[in-house]
């Protein structure tokens, strides 16, 4: 087999047994061939690392967008009105309703950052299934699989991602008591996520006295939700 | 957002629309998670724009084909990856408990060779004519057969297309070679 033809196979990955200790003994041997071999080799890592600058660029690009310009002033007042009357009328209706909305604006899914999974590396475990429904959005499934995990191993993972389903399926009552079930003295990565998705749940569900004394508590201290914290306080006030 | 499927079939024709899509719908979430590992926010967007580069390049590049599950979760095991990678770099201490590289099995980080020689092949390949740009990008970047480059560009034969394939890398030689002399 010519020097061209294993240099072509082996960028195609198709190198047989044998071709592959030809190869590696060509390398060791054969001064011309390694070198082709690392020229070929700069090639395609230099395209990787063109294509990745130039998608780099165009991430900076959204990065950078401004939001539209406003056409005219005329439609700025009319904006402003716009603005306004929605004050008045958010101001009118009921504090409970407030409460379903800053929960609305500040609620985020929470990733399933435990057990992403790529086929053939999956395991077909009681956890796997519970992030596979997860990730899915078959939250009642999810909600089920993670409650059998905390009654069987009493996992912080299990009862945050049951209590995350319940907030998905819009049951925020039992979300808080699921989150309410946690033993807030342990200070782990999960604690003020707990806190953060239980003060949530206790807004949209009218208790914004309660929600209050979990963002107070999560503004002071440093931790991954303070700056949010603080930002949800001020809205409440 | 696409099912799974569709989304990756977009992201390898590097759709813009679909990337702009993906990269600002999961940021807000990104960062939601990433905070607790004590990173500012540039360190955060910085990875968060890299994680959103290797999943598009796994992407074009066929590795993802089978994957199972959500992208915005693999995407957010990438991140989980690199953030891990970036602490260890700052010698930062994480709980290990929380350290499973097992988690991110199906994903691997090119190594980052980013020397002067491979900033002048870069800027090399871009001097080349179209055809030949689109060879070598297929051959090497895709990863695809000569078989199926010949479908793709509509080759007469395979022995044509070689006969390109070398003609490119000579001409991407020279090209090199006068910027060393010159």
């Amino acid at each position: 087999m010519d020097k061209e033809l294993l240099l072509e196979k082996y960028f195609e990955k198709s190198l047989t047994e044998a071709e592959e200790i030809k190869f590696g003994k060509l390398l060791e041997d054969d001064a011309d061939f390694a070198a082709a071999y690392a020229f070929e080799k700069n090639v395609r890592n230099a395209l990787i690392r063109n294509e990745k600058a130039a998608l780099k660029e165009k991430l900076q690009a959204f990065e950078n967008e401004k939001p539209a310009k406003v056409k005219s002033l005329r439609w700025y007042y009319a904006a402003a009105c716009m603005v306004f009357l929605a004050g008045i009328s958010l101001w009118i209706t009921s504090q409970n309703e407030s409460g379903a909305k800053l929960y609305d604006s500040y609620y985020q899914t929470y990733p399933n950052v435990i057990a992403p999974a790529v086929r053939g590396s999956q395991s077909d475990d009681i956890q796997s299934r519970a992030f596979d429904a997860y990730d899915n959005g078959d939250y009642q499934e999810a909600e089920q699989l993670f409650d059998e995990i905390y009654q069987d191993e009493q996992i912080d993972f299990a009862l945050f991602y049951k209590g995350l389903a319940q907030l998905e399926l819009e049951q925020y009552t039992k979300a808080e008591e699921t989150f309410k079930q946690f033993d807030f003295s342990k200070n782990n990565s999960f604690t003020h996520y707990f806190k953060w998705y239980l003060a949530l749940a206790e807004l949209k569900t009218n208790d914004p006295k309660a929600a209050e004394i979990l963002l107070t508590d999560l503004s002071k201290r440093d931790n991954p939700m303070q700056e949010m914290a603080k930002e949800l306080l001020e809205e409440i006030k | 957002m696409d099912k799974t499927p569709d989304l990756i079939a977009h992201l390898k024709e590097g759709d813009d629309r679909t990337i702009r899509e993906l990269y600002l719908n999961q940021k807000k979430g990104f960062f939601l998670f990433a905070k607790r590992y004590k990173l500012d926010d540039d360190e955060i967007l910085d990875i968060y724009q890299d994680a959103i580069i290797a999943l598009c390049d796994n992407a074009k590049r066929g590795k993802i084909d089978h994957l199972q599950g959500e992208v915005s979760t693999y995407l957010f095991a990438i991140g989980k990856f690199m953030i891990y990678k970036k602490i260890k770099l700052q010698n930062k201490t994480i709980s290990m408990s929380e350290y499973d590289p097992d988690e991110v099995s199906g994903f691997s980080l090119e190594d980052e060779e980013d020397h002067p020689q491979l900033h002048m092949m870069g800027e090399s390949l871009k001097k080349l004519g179209e055809q030949c740009q689109r060879v070598l990008y297929l051959f090497y970047y895709e990863e695809k057969k000569l078989d199926e480059i010949q479908t793709i560009l509509s080759y007469s034969s395979k022995d044509v297309l070689k006969a390109q394939k070398s003609r490119c890398l000579k001409q991407l030689r020279e090209i090199i070679q006068g910027r060393k002399d010159g």
